[in-house]
Parts: structure tokens; sequence; C-alpha cells
């Protein structure tokens, strides 16, 4: 039993402080689950959520070893671990038992300390179960020595996306609540018996702890040179970082898409007239756009292979030693983001317009596409606000990831884990604020709105230049990329603001019936979306102490 | 008159409170092959990373090809072709990945000569670095250093953890650079054997502080492992300056002794002593008597 | 050639010299003969793994000493030399080792009667094995 926790507490050492914070989140969730009722609008209380399932992925990732990389080949066991004199379901079992109970627990807490008070029928217990299969199931294939890392990639992402959906999916489609639980129960079981698979196999995998992939004699191309210093380290990025965005959205709207493949059944909908389409169109179609942008924000905290950090808070000397300028650097990764994001908005928009053909039958019993019931149901204005919310959530990506690009730079993955935690809790501080109810409207409201505006662009503006000022100190031929990265963000700024006036004016006065688009609050979200756009004035901060040190 | 590739200039670098590299100067030609001896934490790496950039000068300068490292790093970094300890290389990245990124950095890229030393190194195209072995990353990681036949081959303890077929490799490598008409080495090491084998000059740092900075066959000729027999038993080392490293009890004395053995004579007769033999040293053993900390 | 060179890196000797030594002893004994080329200052300094510099250095002196001659494009070459000097080299070789062991007997306190009769019987078993060639 002594030596179970010993066990335990050497794998999760090095996360040890999330445990603590997670743990800690818990506490004021519960804390806000007694807040009466009027205190947290459900929009907001719902996004709270966020930080909830944010803060259990990254728990989950605490049973792994520190260097564990998913597309990796090896076990991410710890090796060490593996090598001590023990039997090996005594490193199995711990660990399984410590995930399964964390994870049902954790939902218990959630569900009845927050959930439940504010007014959420949720179930108490299949979830728990969901959250310890997804746990075990994650263990069971990071545990794994494969012989391609690609294939776990893929492998994770749809067993993940399968077993957290597979609960509410079922629930939509009215399957009865024993039998989802009792399926939660088997996953938990299976789940349980791969991952303990997976720990034997990794057991007897020679040092090094990886299969060799079948070699397959490669026939010796000439590959075309890059055209310049600059173009090659775009494509390092784009390896590292920037195609991460296009995959996992390709692979999201898959599994997004296969709902629509396995249920055929029409359901009525009421738009001016009876429709009948599939459920699940309805319900998914406005979601789409999300998945590219949870995992920018994913990405956007610091997902990205192979660090430019060393241990002791210096750079790479491969990447330092680089013939190359750090703007430039900062720059190729910017640009690998773009076109990252421009691919994934391509990919994006296809879907979405794919989406329109699916049929539906339209009252007078003919067979139509989904897009004649959107034609029904939206006017003039809501498809000016469909195009706004899209081009929205396409500039969010690109800003998530954008903003946390410097984070590759910093010289300690302490500040990198605390600034992967801020999101998610800074994100939800934001929206909760934005939503209070009554206090961005009217005229005062403008007025608040405002001066929180000019409030947060002052900040900004202070926080770059303080950071600017040292990194011209450091590198005086950097100012003109500071001037650069300044005029831009000004720009911006001026173009929103614009637009945010333009909003106010369109609207002031005694309008009732004002489209949720053009609401205050979103003005004041587009402010906090657009204000972080100076971190690359970081990054080049943080490159220039990292690579020549002080 | 040789251009001066490299020239230090009263560097001063602390850690904290520790001085790391005190007052180093030091200049290399072009055409030597200059090897950097010293302990672990002498200070050696730290100097080589201000030659990289990736430290800046506390005080005192760093020029080289007669760039500041820090304020020009592609200036600098494109002509230097440098091989670490522990490598860093992505372990994610493919050999032909490896080759095609390094390429496009450096003008002189020689991609017959990299297809050469691939199939000599017998690295395969489509083998992911972090499967390889040690020894085979290491070889990776000089065929990027050499195939743009650098100016500055610049070697960080790159035999550590090796294998001898590795280390020949790379000891090779060092030896065709020079060959090659202007091109200049410099690496530090602690396979002193390996020093003295390929290097023209010698630079020994001892505690931030250079020790030695000259010729090898000067310093080979000039230190020599002195024994001396005395009349009567010696308690203590005697106290004969200008021996370094005194080892031995009772009237068998040893020390190693730099420069003329007249002024040693002149000591001994008045110590009523006598010079059994001399010899000559290896670089090992004037390393330990400096390392040893007796100095007199 | 260059397996017949021997060269150890943390010898009190420096490299060059060790080459020059080892050269003049194969001249000396006949394995290079007057004439045969030597390998470039590249091919060599390749395959023994030393500096360049060194094995010019050794060159450079070799010809100071006449023992080979350069000439530049064409390479180095065994110096064509009079019996004499091919005579004078040999006694040097010899010379030194008569000193070294002249050395350690005066170290081990051997008298130097003593080692004449050494050296006597020494060669006496040389003759015993090879009675044809003449020992003088």
């Amino acid at each position: 039993m002594t030596s179970g926790f010993t066990i335990l507490g050497l794998m999760v050492h090095r996360f040890r402080r999330a445990y603590l914070i997670f743990a800690a989140m818990l506490v004021v969730f519960v804390g806000l689950g007694q807040l009466p009722q009027s205190w947290i609008p459900e929009w907001a209380a719902g996004l709270l959520c966020l930080p909830f399932a944010l803060g259990l992925l990254l728990t989950v990732f605490g049973f792994v070893n520190v260097e564990a990389d998913i597309s990796s080949n090896a076990s991410a066991y710890s090796p060490w671990l593996l090598r001590l004199p023990v039997k090996t379901r005594e490193l199995a079992i711990w660990p399984i038992l410590a995930a399964s109970i964390w994870g049902f627990v954790a939902w218990i807490i959630f569900a009845k300390g927050y959930l439940i008070p504010r007014g959420v029928q949720a179930p108490i217990v299949w979830p728990g179960f969901s959250l310890a299969a997804l746990a075990l199931s994650f263990q069971a294939i990071m545990w794994r020595p494969v012989r391609y890392g690609n294939v776990r990639l893929v492998v994770a992402l749809v067993v993940g996306t399968a077993v957290s959906l597979f609960g509410l999916v079922s629930s939509l489609y009215k399957v009865s609540e024993s039998l989802i639980t009792l399926i939660s129960a088997l996953a938990i079981v299976v789940g349980a018996a791969a991952a303990w698979w997976s720990v034997a196999i990794a057991r007897t995998t020679p040092v090094g702890g990886a299969i060799e992939p079948i070699s397959i004699a490669r026939k010796h191309v000439q590959y075309r040179p890059f055209r310049s210093p600059f173009m090659a380290q775009v494509w390092l990025e784009w390896r590292r970082q920037g195609r991460l965005l296009p995959i996992l959205t390709t692979f999201g709207l898959l599994a997004l898409s296969l709902p629509l493949a396995f249920n055929r059944s029409l359901d009525p909908v009421y738009v001016n007239s009876f429709f009948k389409v599939n459920l699940w169109v309805e319900s998914a179609y406005y979601y789409i756009p999300w998945v590219p942008l949870v995992f920018a924000t994913i990405i956007g905290m610091g997902a990205h292979k192979s660090d430019m950090r060393a241990e002791n808070g210096s750079f790479n000397l491969f990447y330092a030693t680089k013939p190359l300028n750090s703007n430039s650097m900062v720059r190729a990764k910017l640009m690998s983001i773009a076109i990252g994001v421009a691919i994934t908005a391509l990919i994006t928009v296809g879907v979405l317009l794919g989406w329109l053909l699916i049929p539906c039958i339209a009252p007078s019993g003919k067979t139509v596409s989904y897009l004649s019931l959107l034609t029904q149901r939206f006017g003039r204005d809501e498809w000016i606000g469909i195009t706004f919310y899209a081009a929205l959530i396409i500039c969010w990506c690109w800003r998530n990831e954008m903003v946390g690009a410097f984070t590759d730079y910093l010289p300690s993955r302490h500040y990198v884990s605390g600034y992967a935690f801020l999101i998610p809790f800074n994100g939800s501080i934001v929206l909760a604020v934005l939503s209070i109810p009554g206090f961005w409207s009217g005229d005062i409201g403008v007025i608040r709105m405002e001066i929180a505006s000019g409030s947060l662009f002052l900040i900004k503006l202070v926080a770059s230049v303080f950071s600017a000022r040292e990194y011209v100190r450091l590198r005086p031929t950097g100012l003109a990329d500071i001037r650069r990265i300044l005029v831009w963000w000004l720009g911006i700024v001026l173009l929103v603001q614009g637009l945010n006036t333009w909003i106010i004016a369109q609207f002031s006065g005694n309008v009732t019936e004002i489209p949720l688009y053009m609401k205050q609050p979103i003005c004041l979200f587009l402010t906090c979306l657009i204000v972080p756009i100076t971190r690359p004035i970081y990054a080049l901060s943080a490159i220039e102490k990292g690579r020549h040190r002080v | 008159m040789a251009e001066t590739i490299l020239e230090i200039k009263n560097l001063v670098r602390s850690f904290g409170a520790k001085r790391a590299l005190d007052n180093i100067n030091l200049s290399l030609e072009k055409g030597t092959v200059l090897g950097l001896v010293g302990q672990n934490g002498a200070g050696k790496t730290t100097l080589i990373k201000h030659i990289l950039g990736l430290l800046r000068a506390e005080s005192g300068s760093v020029r080289v090809f007669g760039m500041d490292p820090v304020a020009d790093p592609p200036g600098v970094l494109s002509k230097i072709g440098y091989l670490s300890e522990e490598g860093d290389l992505p372990l994610w990245m493919k050999v032909d990945e490896l080759i095609r990124y390094s390429a496009a950095f450096y003008p002189g890229w020689d991609s017959k000569y990299a297809e050469e030393l691939q199939k000599q190194f017998g690295l395969s195209s489509g083998a992911k670095l972090g499967s390889l072995s040690k020894g085979q990353r290491a070889r990776a990681g000089l065929l990027i250093a050499l195939a743009f036949r650098p100016e500055l081959l610049l070697l960080d303890e790159p035999s550590s953890g090796l294998d001898p077929v590795v280390r020949k490799d790379i000891l090779s490598a060092v030896i065709r650079t020079i060959a090659d008409e202007g091109r200049t080495v410099l690496f530090s090491s602690h396979l002193l054997t390996e020093v003295e084998q390929v290097s023209d000059r010698v630079v020994m740092i001892q505690d931030g502080k250079i020790v030695i900075d000259d010729e090898l066959a000067t310093i080979k000729q000039e230190y020599c492992q002195v024994s001396l027999r005395f009349k009567s038993p010696q308690t203590v080392p005697p106290s004969i300056s200008g021996g370094l490293h005194w080892q031995g009890d009772g009237r068998n004395w040893t020390a190693l002794w730099s420069g003329d053995t007249d002024q040693l004579l002149a000591s001994l007769s008045a110590l009523d002593g006598e010079l059994v033999s001399k010899r000559g040293v290896s670089l090992d053993e004037i390393f330990v008597a400096y390392a040893g900390g007796e100095k007199s | 050639m260059a397996m017949r060179l021997y060269i150890s890196p943390s010898d009190g000797v420096p490299i060059y010299l060790q080459i020059v030594q080892q050269i003049r002893r194969l001249v000396a004994s006949g394995e290079l003969s007057p004439g045969e080329e030597l390998p470039s200052i590249r091919v060599l300094a390749e395959s023994l793994v030393v500096n360049p510099n060194t094995i010019a250095r050794a060159y450079r002196e070799l010809e100071q000493a006449g023992i080979v001659s350069s000439s530049r494009g064409l390479g180095t070459f065994v110096a064509e030399f009079s019996q004499s000097t091919s005579r004078s080299e040999r006694r040097a070789v010899l010379a030194e080792k008569a000193q070294a062991l002249v050395l350690e007997a005066h170290q081990m306190g051997v008298p130097l009667s003593e080692l004449n009769e050494i050296v006597t019987e020494a060669c006496n078993a040389l003759r015993a094995i090879n009675p044809e060639e003449n020992h003088g």
C-alpha cells in the first residue's frame, strides 16, 4: 500500500502543484455554487465549466513522464519507474485506481457542489464514469510503445472524442440513463485493462522504450532546397506547431460529422412551418466553428514539439546557433501560425458549406437542402451577424494561437504552465463580467464600456512600452520591429474602436430590439481580444534574453 | 600575416558571485587548431558560448571574424560549424529533413559533400533522430557542421560519451578541415590524447583564468618531469619554487618542472639533492599537475 | 607507409619529433629506399589523424637534415645520399641507443667492463643463429 503511494507520488511529482491548484479550483466552484442564482447568469455559469474541463485534462496528463510526446513511438510511462524492482501490477494498479477515482470524485464534487445548485439537471454517476474512462484511455494510449507515433495521435483523438461525447450524444438520442451508466462502467473496465496491458508491454520493450518502425528503404529523393533561411524556419515552425490546428480541426470536424452517418431519423422542427431535420444537424451546426477555436486555444496555451528552451533557462543550442536573426524567428513562427489558421478557415468553411447540403424535408413534402431551412430562419440582419460571427471566430483562432507564441521562448516550464492555467481563468472571468445582466446596457453602459476599453488599452500600452524599452536596450536595431508592431496594433485598435462607435451609433437611443451581435458587451469583448496582440513584443524580449544571456 | 579569426579582449563573466571568466585574452589565427582544456567548470563552455553569442560579455569584447556575435548572429554563425556536447538536435526530425533544414542557412553548403558524409557515416535518410543511437546523432550533428565547409569549426567536448569509432570520425573531420586551406578549428576536450594529436596550440583554463597559452610543441619541450633524490629524507615537499605537483616521500621526489633546469640544479645543490632523471611529459600530466592544486 | 609509423600522442616526445625519428630509422634500416616517395602531408595527416602542420614541420626538419628532399608540386622523396651519409645516419641512431644503454647501466650500478661483456655475449648469440652473415 505504501509502495503504491510512493509510486504515485513519484509519477505525479512534477505536476503536484497542478493538482493542488485544481483542488483549490474545485473548492472555488463549490463556493460559487452556493451563491444565489441571480448573481451569475446561466451563460456565464456554463462558461465557467471550461476551466473545470481544461483543468481536468491537464491533471490527466500527470501520469506520464516529463518528456512525454504524444506523437513519439516511445512509451510515456516514466522509464526509470518501469525499471523499479516491483511487480508490473504495482506499477499499473495504482495510477489506474488514482485516475479513475480522481475523475469520478472530481465530477461528483463539481456536479453536486456547482452544477446542481445552479439548477443544471446534471446526472451524477455516468459523467463521472466517463471521465474516469477518459483518464484511463489516455493512460492506455500514452503508456503503450507503438510503432508509429502518428497512429497514437490519431487513436488518442478518436478515442478521446468518442469517450467524452458518448454520454452527451446518447442522452440526446434519448438512450436510457441506466444503459449509459452501464456502458460507461464497462468503458472503465476496458480502459483499466488496456492501461494495464500497456504497462506490461512497456516493461518488456527494450531500453529507449520504442519499437522500431518497419523501415521501408526510401528511394533517395532529392528535395527542393528552401528558398531562404526564413522559409526554412517557417517550415520548422510549421512542423512544430503550425500544422497542428488544421490537423486537429480536420479530425474534430470529422468526429462531429460522424453521427450524421449513423442517425438518419428526421425530427420535426418549427421554422415558420414544420420542417423535418436530422436532429444532430440542428444541434451541432452552430458549434462547427467552435471546433477550431477550442483547438486554437489549447495550442495557444503552449502545445508544440521539442522545446526551444533548455533546462537552465537558456535556449536550446540547436535553435540558438542557427544563423538567423531573432526577429526573423518570431516572424517565421507568426507566419506558420497564419498559414495554419488560413488552411483551417478553408476547411471549416468547407464543412459549413457541406452541411448546408444535408437533406431535410420541407413542409410541402419535397426534399430540400438544409440551406433552405436556414433561409427561412434568418433575415438580412442575421446573415450579417453570421458572417461577422464567422470572421470573428477565424480572427479569434489566429489571435489565440498568436498571443501564446511568446511562451515558446520563456526560460522556465513553470512560467509556461502558469500561463496555461491563466488562460481559462482569465477567459471565464472576462466572459462572466461581460454577461453581468444590465450592467452594460443603456447610456451608462456605453460610458462604462468606453472607460473599460480605454483602461485596457492604456494598461496594455504601458506594459508593451516597458517591455519594448527593455528589448531595445538589449538590441538597438530592434526599434524598427517594435515600431512596426505598435503601428499595426494601433491600426487594429482604431479600426475596432471605429467599428464599436458605428455599432453604438446604429443602436443608441430607444431601440429595444438589438441583435445579439451588436450588444455592447460584444464590443468590449472585441477589445479584450485585440488588446493582447502586442504580445510579439514579449516574444522578441524573451528571445533576446534567452538567446544572448546577460 | 595570418588573419585573426577570433579576438577576445579582457573578457569577464560572472554567474552570481562566482567569476566564471576572469580577464580572458585570446586570439586565434586562421589555419590553426586550438585545443581548449580545463577541468569541468573551469570556463571552457562559457568561453565557447561567448564566441557563439549565447552569452553577453559582462566587460571586455569578443570579436569573431571581426564581428560581434551578439549584435550580428547570422553574420557570425553562418561561418561557424558548431558541434556541442549535448547536440540538442530535435528528436522528431528525420535525417533528410535535418539536412534540408540546415542547408538553407549556409550559403556555402555543398550537397554532394553532405551526401558523401551521409553515406560515410551510415545515416539513413528516413530515420528519426530520436531513434538513432547517441553516436549516430553525434555523426548527424557533425555532418551539418561540416557540410558547408565552415571557416571556423567549433567543437565543445565533441567526444564525450562516444565510442572510439565516432571519436575517430570527429578527429578525422578536424584534420580534413584544417588540411583545407584557410580553415580553423577550436575544440575543447577532456581527452587530452586527442588534443595532443591534432592541436597546434593549447590553451588551458583554470578557475576562469588562462594558465597556459602556447604552441603544443613548445609546451612539450618546456615542461618535463624531474626525478630528484635527497641526502636526507624530506617530510614535506622541498621548497623549490618553479616545480608543480610535488609527489613522493623521504628521499625520492618527483615534480613537474617548466623551463630551464639550471635554476633547479642550483636550488638542489643548496638543499643537498641531485637530479636523477628527467623525461618528457604528456599533456595529461601537465593538466593533472595544474589541476592538482598544489602550486608553488 | 603510414602503417609503419606509430605515433603516441601522450608521449613526452613531441609528435613531429617522433615522426622525424621514425622516418630516420626507416631510412637507416633500408626500409625506405632512396628516391622513394613519401606520402603527401595531407594524406599522411589524414591517415595518422595528426595535424598537417605537425607533419609539415617533421618534413621540414627531415629536409634540413638532408634525409628527404621536396620539390614543389612533385612531392617529398627520400634523398639520394652517399654511403658515408647513410653510414653516419646509422651511427647516429645506434649512438643514441648506446647512450641510453650506458645511462641505464650506470643507474643500476653496473660497471662498464661488465656492460662490455654483456654486449659481446649478445653478438655471439646472434652469430650463433646466423653463422653465414658477416658481423665483423
